[in-house]
């Protein structure tokens, strides 16, 4: 026996198993089971019959297209941008990566807020770049829709592409030459099919994403009359009139979509994936550009003008405007929205300590609940291991709508009503812990699977017993991704739009849902200054983990 | 302090990878456990430190039964007192050398002169002036000292070693090893080390084991082991071996020499003379390595003082003393 698998007591499985099955499972169980009952009954079929009798069949294909454009249009602009950044001479600028990830880290309601504030008549566009208005009628349509969330979803696919194509080495290119390919043939007998099996997931993963994604189509579909699945769902569940059923129906085939999905990427990812032998040769083929550089720092620059220039720069001037659509001018200057902010005592302020402490408390329960469950999973075996696993990483599989649905089924039941943490403030930091949970757990279980055994039977041996060990070894090493967890839990549920909007009591404010509601109300201003205010305060926080880890690194580890 | 190892057994699922090993190793001997890759050294081992449970029989540290599987003892890896060095050193990256050193008398809450302790094992090793650092800043050697002084700083009495030098580079090992055995020495330990590298186990051990798939075939002292290997396989394994075509050797027995006695001279009258023609020459410094053909089917390998010719034919004497045979088939 591997001393390892003895260090896990049975108690602590079962602690985990019944924690998942409370937090996730059950209400994920709960949508499932609800859209399979008609009238009290079972049937198998019953949320394809829930679409087609309730006339949800456009929403049904609004949502698929949207999520295939989308995919097909993330691919058209990541595409070119992952070779020139992996296989020519501007592969030595790194920092292109990082500046690709800004789009990605952008909630996509406020990007898509700062295009339409663009666009809109008397927007930004219209008072300071005339030009841009000439495409109004096409932005507000299917194709911004597509556009906004193409650009807020590209760097991951960008990412997936490049970092295979990084990986192909320069000799399996060079083979192909020597044996007499040309470029294109390499393109299409060598780089393409090795690519392949990455960019699938990449696709796949973009798809559910999209179908997955509320921001956008709330806020720019909802207004050109383009309903998906989530803006649907939210209708019939918070919007009067209610019908809940009809929600749980749609969230039900939502989840089941995304399920089949899933099972298609495990299907490709077990049938295509190649790993790509790596032999002494680590360097990558260079393709050298020349002139040619000129236009790959054209597409670059246009990509972010496009995908972060024009979002924050409507942001950011719409936040300091005193009157919003009378144009920046000197008179309509102000940082008065801001102070507002943080005056303390006004809604906004409100909202934003709201967020701060809720987001504060859900990262750490998440992190210890994280830390808790990666370390089970890492010590047991077999099925209960598995089990585990897929569970407390089931958040990110599952569009976050679904699980809200089912928090609110579960939560709101008769059973759970005594628990009273429904319709209390409490219920959103539980379910920014449910949703948020999967980050912890993935990025201490890579933590915990890099330190070697031998550390702890190095240990064991030195007359260490299991609590030392866990607190002189095991958590000052897995300490890294424990801190990661945290702040990606803290910087995500500060902006949580769908799960806040949502599950929120009445008369509760976070900053996301106090954007939303002022971009609704017309107080643009108000709105985008607790944008920019809560995009800031992440990045800072990010920039300060950075550093520290950085300094830390030079110690440690 | 002696290991007593009666009748021990581990199963992997369906790898055997140590059969039923019975073994002692006496108080203030160094033993080696020398064997190829998957022979089940390491599982040995780690069954003696309590890292692996066996799935049967005894293991005795001097007078303290520590594993039984009929009377159900099981001492658990942090009770049985031990000093262990691993391959990959194993030191703890987020702990300074000073602290990875004092680990085991903090664990076991034995802190009574901790500093003058700590110092002392470092000194062992010569590294007292690299308390502060972290793992990450000493080389591999340097590491490999801290592991050291990791293991001794509790003065256990016995030392487990598990390929401690694999990892480093040939001329670091030499002065390693020879540190490794001085220290054993003074510090009055039993040492078990393993190794797959035939002339640290010869240079180092008072004693090898050699082993094949988690059977000992061969116990004995290195002289033994080279000059009488009771095996074919251990015969191939340690050292070049050299076949004779000799006449009454009965079926499953081979007469072999080791190449530094196929000599050139004829010393005594009743010495073996073989005409054999030289296939190649090699000169390693201190002698020259030739290969020699009898018939196509026996080729030598000799340790010779002088060149040679090459496709000249020679004679070559053997010494009758010096020819040892061995029982059993040719894969045994
Ligand atoms: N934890 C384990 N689970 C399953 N099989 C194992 C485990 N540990 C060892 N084995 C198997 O037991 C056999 C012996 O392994 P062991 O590590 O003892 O060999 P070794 O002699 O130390 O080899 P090496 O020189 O490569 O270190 C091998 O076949 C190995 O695959
Ligand atoms: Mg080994």
């Amino acid at each position: 026996m591997d001393l390892r698998y003895k260090l896990i007591k049975n108690t602590n499985i079962i602690i985990a198993v019944a924690v998942l099955l409370v937090l996730i499972l059950i209400p994920i169980a709960m949508v499932l089971f609800r859209s399979f009952l008609v009238e009290g009954e079972f049937h198998i079929a019953a949320p394809v019959q829930t679409i087609i009798q309730h006339d949800l069949t456009e929403v049904f294909v609004n949502s698929m297209r949207l999520a295939f454009t989308v995919v097909v249009v993330t691919t058209v602009i990541a595409a070119p941008l992952a070779f020139i950044t992996a296989k020519t001479d501007l592969a030595k600028h790194r920092w292109i990566d990082v500046v690709m990830l800004v789009p990605f880290m952008t909630p996509p309601y406020i990007a898509t807020m700062g295009w339409i504030l663009f666009m809109q008549p008397r927007g930004i566009a219209e008072t300071m770049f005339p030009f841009f208005t000439v495409f109004r009628p096409m932005f507000f349509s299917f194709s911004g829709i597509v556009m906004v969330m193409s650009f807020n979803l590209f760097p991951f696919i960008y990412l997936v592409i490049k970092n295979t194509l990084v990986e192909i080495t320069r000799s399996l290119e060079d083979a192909g030459s020597v044996h007499g390919g040309g470029f294109g043939y390499r393109m299409r007998r060598i780089i393409l099919p090795l690519v392949f099996s990455g960019y699938t997931m990449g696709a796949l993963l973009i798809f559910v994403k999209t179908l997955a994604e509320f921001g956008t189509p709330a806020t720019l579909g909802r207004r050109v009359g383009y309903y998906v699945f989530t803006t649907e769902i939210y209708r019939y569940t918070n919007q009067w009139p209610i019908d809940f059923a009809r929600g749980t129906a749609l969230a039900s085939v939502l989840l089941v979509t995304c399920m089949v999905i899933w099972y298609v990427q495990q299907l490709v990812a077990s049938k295509y994936a190649y790993t790509v032998v790596g032999g002494r040769d680590h360097g990558k083929k260079i393709y050298y550009l020349g002139k040619g550089q000129i236009f790959a720092w054209l597409y670059i620059a246009v990509l972010l003008i496009l995908a972060v220039g024009v979002p924050y720069y409507s942001i950011i001037t719409s936040s300091l405007m005193n009157v919003w659509g009378r144009g920046f001018t000197a008179g309509n200057f102000t940082f008065q929205h801001y102070v507002n902010l943080f005056a303390g005592g006004t809604q906004g302020s409100r909202a934003l300590w709201n967020s701060m402490y809720l987001s504060f408390l859900a990262a750490t329960i998440a992190m210890m609940l994280g830390t808790f469950l990666a370390v089970v999973i890492i010590r047991s075996k077999g099925f209960i291991r598995k089990f585990i696993d897929i569970s407390s990483l089931l958040s990110n599989t599952v569009p976050r709508i679904v699980i809200i649905v089912g928090l609110i089924l579960f939560w709101n039941s008769p059973v759970m009503i005594p628990v009273t943490v429904y319709n209390t403030i409490w219920i959103l930091a539980l379910t920014y812990v449910v949703a948020f949970l999967p980050y912890t757990v993935q990025y201490v279980k890579a933590n915990f699977q890099q330190i070697d055994d031998s550390l702890f039977h190095a240990a064991q041996v030195c007359g260490a017993k299991r609590g030392y060990i866990t607190r002189r070894i095991l958590f000052p090493l897995i300490r890294p991704g424990m801190i990661s967890g945290w702040i990606m839990t803290f910087i995500i549920s500060i902006r949580e739009l769908v799960g806040s909007l949502m599950i929120r009591p009445a008369g509760i404010e976070t900053s996301a849902t106090y954007i939303y509601r002022q971009f609704d109300q017309g107080e643009i201003p108000l709105g985008m200054a607790m944008a920019m205010t809560t995009v800031g305060i992440t990045t800072v926080i990010m920039i300060i983990v950075q550093r520290g880890r950085r300094t830390g690194a030079n110690t440690a580890n | 302090m002696s290991i007593v190892i009666d009748g021990v057994r581990k199963t992997f699922g369906s790898v055997q990878a140590v059969r039923e090993t019975h073994l002692t190793v006496d108080s203030v001997e160094f033993i080696t456990l020398l064997g190829p890759s998957g022979c089940g050294k390491t599982t040995l081992l780690r069954l003696i430190a309590g890292l692996e449970l066996p799935d049967d029989g005894e293991i005795t540290l001097g007078d303290h039964l520590v594993y039984s599987n009929r009377k159900s003892i099981q001492i658990p890896a942090e009770e049985r007192g031990l000093g262990m060095v691993f391959q990959d050193f194993a030191l703890w990256p987020h702990l300074t050398v000073f602290e990875n050193v004092a680990f085991g008398l903090r664990a076991r809450k034995d802190t009574k002169r901790l500093k003058e302790r700590v110092l002392w094992a470092l000194d062992k090793v010569q590294l007292q002036g690299f308390v502060d650092r972290y793992p990450k800043q000493l080389s591999g050697g340097q590491q490999q000292r801290v592991s050291f002084a990791r293991a001794i700083v509790t003065e256990p009495k016995i030392i487990l070693l598990d390929e401690p030098l694999s990892a480093l580079d040939a001329v670091l090992r030499d002065g390693l090893r020879l540190m490794l055995r001085t220290l054993t020495n003074e510090l009055g330990l039993t040492a078990v080390y393993v190794t797959h590298d035939q002339h640290e186990a010869m240079s180092i051990s008072d004693r090898i084991v050699v082993m094949r798939d988690g059977v000992m075939l061969q116990n004995e002292n290195p002289e033994q082991v080279y000059n009488k290997p009771n095996s074919m396989f251990v015969a191939n394994f340690i050292g070049k071996s050299n076949f004779i075509p000799l006449n009454g050797l009965k079926e499953h027995e081979h007469a072999m020499v080791r190449p530094e006695q196929l000599k050139l001279k004829q010393d005594n009258d009743d010495d073996l003379a073989f005409d054999v023609l030289v296939t190649s020459v090699s000169y390693l410094g201190d002698r020259y390595e030739v290969i020699l053909e009898l018939d196509s089917d026996t080729v030598w390998t000799a340790y010779l003082p002088k060149r040679v010719e090459q496709e000249s034919t020679v004679t070559i004497y053997i010494s009758k003393d010096d020819i040892h045979v061995i029982q059993g088939g040719s894969d045994e």
